[in-house]
This record gives C-alpha cells, sequence and structure tokens, in this order.
C-alpha cells in the first residue's frame, strides 16, 4: 500500500489573485520581502498496490485527469510504500482498535475512489 | 405547426439553475424544455443540450472538475461529436471545459469577489447557431453570477480560436467597447464566451436564461434561445 501526497499549484504564467492578496497582506504583519506567493492544493491519497511502477503511473493518470487541470495547474507527487501490511504507519503503528477513527486499509475500508452520489434520493424527484 | 424543438437540461447535484432555464424555455411556444439526471445515460432524443449554472459537486476541487465524469456527460460528448447543439451556462460553461469539449480552462475571478450584475455583452458572431438572431457588434447586457469566471488559454489555442473566430460573445462596457474596465472578472481577451471549432457547442458565463422576460429585467436572451429554435427548425 503507498501513501500518496500531491501537490497542484497553479502554472506560473498564471496569475494567482489569492497568492497576490496574501503578499499584500504580509506587511501589515510587519514581514517584508515575501514574493511570489502562490497557493495551491495539497491532496493525499492511500493507494492498494505492490508495485511503484504501477501505482505510480496510475497516480500519474489521477493527476492529469482529475486531481490537476494541466491547462492552468502544475502538479507533482511523492509516494512512500508502507509495505503489504495495511495499518502500518511510517511509525510501525498498528491501528486496530475499534475506538480510533483511522481506517484500516482492508475489506471494510471505503476506497476513495467508491463513487458516492449524497443526491442519491433526488433519483425520483428529478424529470417531473 | 411545426415541430417541437426539445432541449434536455442536465441536472447535476448542485445545480441551481436549472428550473431557471425550463421556465425561460417554457415562454418559447415552440420550445419542449425537460430534464435529464446526470447518472442516466439516455438523452431523450434532444434537439439542443443545456448544461445549466450552479454549483455542480460543490464546485469541490475545481468547478466543474468533477461533473465532467458524470455518466451523462458521455453521452453529451458524442451527442457534440456528431454536431449536436449543446448550450453551457456559467457552471455548464466550466464543465464543458473540463470536458475539453471547449478550448480553455477557468481561474478565479481576478478581484477575488463573487460577482453579481447586469453585464454588458458584445457579440462577436451572427453566423452560429446560437446568434443569428443577434446583429453583428450588438451590445447586449445579461447578468453574470460567479467566482470562478476567468476565462483562460494556452497560447496555442489562444492562436486557433483568433483563426477559427471562436469567440462569440466578449465583455464591453455599455457603448460596446471592449476594455479591461469593462472586464469584470479578467478573462483574457473579455472572452465571455466562444463555441469550439465545429460551432455547434457554445459556453457562456453570463446567464441568458435570465433576461427572456420583461418583468425580470431584460429580454436579451431571447434572441439566443430564438436563434437555437430557428436553426432546429430549419433543419427538418
Amino acid at each position: 500500500m503507498f501513501k500518496v501526497s500531491v501537490y497542484v499549484t497553479p502554472k506560473q504564467a498564471i496569475l494567482d489573485p489569492q497568492g497576490a492578496t496574501i503578499e499584500r497582506a504580509l506587511p501589515a504583519l510587519g514581514f517584508e520581502g515575501v514574493e511570489n506567493i502562490r497557493v495551491g492544493r495539497f491532496i493525499t491519497l492511500e493507494v492498494d498496490g505492490s508495485e511503484e511502477d504501477v501505482v505510480r503511473r496510475d497516480v500519474e493518470d489521477m493527476c492529469r485527469r482529475l486531481l490537476a487541470n494541466p491547462i492552468i495547474e502544475d502538479y507533482r507527487f511523492e509516494l512512500v510504500d508502507v509495505g503489504p501490511f495495511p495499518g502500518a504507519g511510517l511509525g510501525g503503528e498498528v491501528l486496530l482498535s475499534e475506538d480510533t477513527p483511522m481506517h484500516v486499509a482492508g475489506e471494510h475500508a471505503a476506497s476513495p475512489w467508491t463513487a458516492v452520489d449524497p443526491y442519491a434520493h433526488r433519483e425520483e424527484k428529478i424529470g417531473e | 405547426m411545426s415541430g417541437r424543438v426539445r432541449f434536455g437540461v442536465v441536472v447535476f447535484p448542485g445545480s441551481n439553475c436549472e428550473y431557471d432555464a425550463v421556465h425561460a424555455l417554457g415562454t418559447f411556444p415552440a420550445a419542449h424544455p425537460y430534464y435529464l439526471w446526470h447518472k442516466d445515460h439516455d438523452l431523450q432524443d434532444p434537439d439542443v443540450v443545456v448544461l445549466p449554472g450552479g454549483f455542480s459537486y460543490g464546485d469541490y476541487l475545481r468547478t466543474g472538475a468533477i461533473a465532467r465524469f458524470s455518466p451523462m456527460m458521455g453521452e453529451v460528448a458524442a451527442f457534440a461529436a456528431g454536431g449536436g447543439l449543446v448550450l453551457g451556462i456559467c457552471n455548464g460553461f466550466q464543465i464543458l471545459t473540463e470536458a475539453h469539449l471547449l478550448h480553455g480552462a477557468m481561474l478565479r475571478n481576478r478581484g477575488l469577489k463573487f460577482i453579481c450584475h447586469a453585464q454588458h455583452l458584445r457579440v462577436e458572431r451572427t453566423d452560429t447557431p446560437f446568434t443569428r438572431r443577434f446583429e453583428q457588434g450588438q451590445v447586449i447586457q445579461v447578468p453574470v453570477n460567479h467566482n470562478e469566471g476567468s476565462w483562460t488559454a494556452g497560447a496555442e489555442s489562444l492562436q486557433r480560436i483568433e483563426d477559427e473566430r471562436l469567440v462569440v460573445f466578449r465583455y464591453c462596457d455599455a457603448e460596446g467597447n471592449v476594455t479591461d474596465a469593462a472586464n469584470p472578472n479578467g478573462a483574457v481577451d473579455n472572452v465571455a464566451g466562444l463555441v469550439h471549432e465545429g460551432g455547434n457547442v457554445l459556453g457562456m458565463m453570463p446567464h441568458p436564461e435570465r433576461v427572456c422576460e420583461a418583468i425580470l429585467g431584460g429580454t436579451d436572451g431571447r434572441a439566443l434561445f430564438g436563434s437555437l429554435i430557428d436553426t432546429v427548425l430549419e433543419r427538418g
């Protein structure tokens, strides 16, 4: 299982008004000399798999098609193989207690790619 | 009486302008508007597909980014590829760019504010199924209502858009001058709406369905839907 971190940032050529606004706010806090602030997105995923090449290719595909818009955003990602034992964190902790809010990756874990439609109950109402 | 022109209005979770679109179309006797649910696969034989405004999927991740993968969007893409008429309004325009049915991408408004006002537009082309009832260079007023409407595109796309004259509406002032001051969101070249190369898919940020009845403050949107009706009826 791989823990993946995806960083999505606006392309340098794109105007980033959020970044510009933050830049203008910093001097009011006493910070001078701060430039080129860009605001992006940080996404974490856990991906089933044992082969890094395959996972890397899949994550690349996810980034290109959904997680980033390549027309206006750059992306990069890092992945860490946390081994075949679900729930094993980098520090070797094993999550076993039912009280912990974190999932143990396994048959009961909700895959982030399972489509859940919060509006499913509307299906009968649409189409009047 | 000639045949009814079928307008299929696709509803996504979070769409909120589908009712307005159906209502506005209902003021045209020749039009038969109906709803389509995003998870279905049957467009039900439309003459025109409308992607309405709203906040599909809460604008999560990027506006329109998730809606583009709805099952119905596969049908919409096939319909468009076959020459079918598709109109994307506001969030619909955003979905069409994410689906690559139109050039470009949407950014947050450069002023970072959600804008909501009656906006002047200049009609750049009248030889499309969407604008044939307008005059070349006509100045119309259509409401804008968005936070992410700053359309942009890469240099190659911009060149192609220029060469093929794909821009249909530009933001302008009351006199029709296309200036930076008249640009409400920072969109490149004041682009408010454009078509893809085939000319049968149009996306626009302003809401023409909100100016189809005088009581609502304007009727400049009527010529757009009228143009579509004319086009379909002509095809027979």
